[in-house]
């Protein structure tokens, strides 16, 4: 056991909304030949047969309106348009067909291909470059935000592919429920009672042992009192709220990214202002799903989940076994005790690449504060963990960042 | 002038334009209301099991009442009524009622 891993008190997750790895991330392989980013070169067929690269174009907000689609149908032409289809891999070729179907307007849908270029996500593209970045991070599903999110609670989604959010009567237990049982603690914090939650309905009946709110975090970060595992949400909508006008935060679209930006960076600064929580802690950072953006690194196929989606409920025609997954997302592992500027390597690299997806949260949350745990679903016991990567050495105050805003 | 330490990055805040409460709301947002909604249902539920079971007590019936009212009346503000809430005031009440 390293160094890093033995003084591990804490794992906190905060999951963010609906971006691409491609569209946050994408512009750092210039910076770092060993980012999976983008070259420039990538493109999809335009609705009049033209090829659209990517460009770093993308902005902050009032590009992506209408929200583009990343329902399971949706994101199944997204990956297979101009392919035969599953089983095959997918050809990443449908990005711009998808988008056009929303609007009918050709010149809007090439938005879909637009990338941040890193200077213009300085939180995002410093904690890539400063900790640990997985390439090869993927959503669950090939479908939409509460199907997704249920695999980062329960490890599974139970053969959903939609948002529905009830998981009531089901076969296994969900992270808290497990860490409650073995004497550990764990909460979701949601950013506020009118933003208040996404996950699964049945757990917020569970209050208030489950839940808190953001102000409760930033307290419980002061104090010392966060409990082993924290979940965090992000702010879902724009409000009036006790402080003022409250922008959302979740970077959703056509939410403004850069409030997103202020949010990550102010979970990363409440953590790391607390000396001792800092070096007991590790922060992950990562989205839901793609949100109906561009990816150029076809999702794997991975181990069956022993549920099956109808094809009714996937609405393409096939039934999905939940053998293949969800389009790449942007993730970040946060710890005093990683290797500067550490990537971890994904599908480019046959030999040593590792696939991680949301399900890795749960085994990773398991594994390191209950241990051996059978009643779980297939998907989480194949899933890939990442406390590895916390080393023996820890990095010095004046090596890591600081936000101000 | 004192250089900036190299690790510190200035995060850039929205504009207030950036503020749009009369976004039409996206269809996570239209999914988050029915299943919050629903929740609701269910927990109404679980409170008016407790009227069939006897015996209910006044702090459960004012507990159901008060919950409903939160909800259907927010404007009213905190509930928390000091008046006859101290010990002396509840005995005087019980030895009018005897």
């Amino acid at each position: 056991m390293t160094a890093g891993l033995d003084n591990l008190r804490h794992i906190v997750v905060l999951m963010m909304e609906n971006r691409s790895f491609d569209h946050m991330l994408g512009g750092l392989k210039k910076k770092d030949p060993r980012i999976n980013g983008l070259t420039g070169n990538e493109s999809n067929l335009d609705t009049t047969n033209e090829p659209v690269k990517v460009q770093p174009k993308a902005q902050f907000q009032g590009q992506l309106d209408p929200d583009p689609d990343h329902h399971f149908p949706g994101v199944h032409k997204q990956l297979y348009f101009g392919t035969s289809g599953p089983p095959g891999p997918p050809g990443m070729g449908g990005f711009i067909q998808s988008y056009f179907e929303q609007q009918r307007d050709a010149d809007h849908a090439r938005k879909i291909m637009y990338y941040f270029p890193p200077e213009k996500l300085p939180v995002l593209s410093t904690l890539a470059t400063s900790f640990a970045v997985f390439n090869g991070w993927f959503s669950s599903i090939p479908g939409p935000t509460i199907c997704n999110r249920a695999f980062a609670h329960y490890g599974t989604s139970f053969g959903k592919v939609g948002m529905d959010l009830f998981y009531e009567n089901v076969p296994f237990k969900n992270i808290y429920d497990r860490m409650w049982g073995a004497g550990h603690s764990a909460k979701i914090y949601y950013f506020d009672q009118t933003s208040s939650t996404m996950e699964i309905v049945n757990l917020l009946k569970n209050q208030p042992q489950n839940f808190a709110t953001y102000p409760q975090f930033l307290s419980d970060c002061k104090k010392g009192l966060l409990p082993d595992y924290a979940f965090l949400e992000p702010n879902y909508n724009d409000h009036e709220g006790e402080g003022g006008e409250e922008l959302a935060s979740d970077q959703h679209p056509d939410h403004h990214v850069q409030q997103g930006e202020i949010f990550i960076a102010s979970v990363y600064n409440a953590i790391r202002n607390n000396p001792k929580l800092w070096q007991t802690t590790a922060l992950l950072v990562v989205y839901d799903e793609h949100g109906g953006i561009y990816d150029h690194v076809p999702p794997p196929p991975c181990k069956p989940d022993g549920f099956t989606a109808p094809a009714d409920a996937t609405g393409t025609g096939q039934p999905f076994a939940f053998d293949r997954l969800g389009v790449r997302v942007p993730a970040v592992l946060i710890s005093p005790w990683i290797p500067k500027a550490t990537v971890v390597a994904g599908p480019e690299d046959p030999s040593s690449g590792r696939t991680f997806e949301h399900a890795s949260i749960p085994a990773t949350v398991t594994q390191h504060f209950i241990g051996s745990y059978e009643e779980r679903s297939p998907r989480e016991k194949e899933a890939e963990t990442f406390l590895d990567l916390l080393s023996d050495s820890l990095r010095a105050d004046s090596d890591c960042p600081v936000f101000h805003f | 002038m004192p250089r900036k330490p190299s690790n510190v990055i200035y995060v850039p805040k929205p504009p207030g334009s950036a503020y749009a409460e009369g976004r039409p709301a996206s269809r996570l947002l239209l999914d988050q209301m029915i299943h919050v909604a629903s929740a609701l249902v269910e927990h109404l539920k679980t409170l008016d099991n407790r009227r069939s079971r006897k015996p209910v007590t006044e702090a459960q019936a004012g507990e159901l009442v008060r919950f409903v009212t939160r909800i259907l009346h927010p404007h009213t503000g905190p509930q928390t009524r000091k008046t006859g809430s101290k010990p002396g005031s509840r005995r005087t009440h019980r030895r009018a009622r005897a």
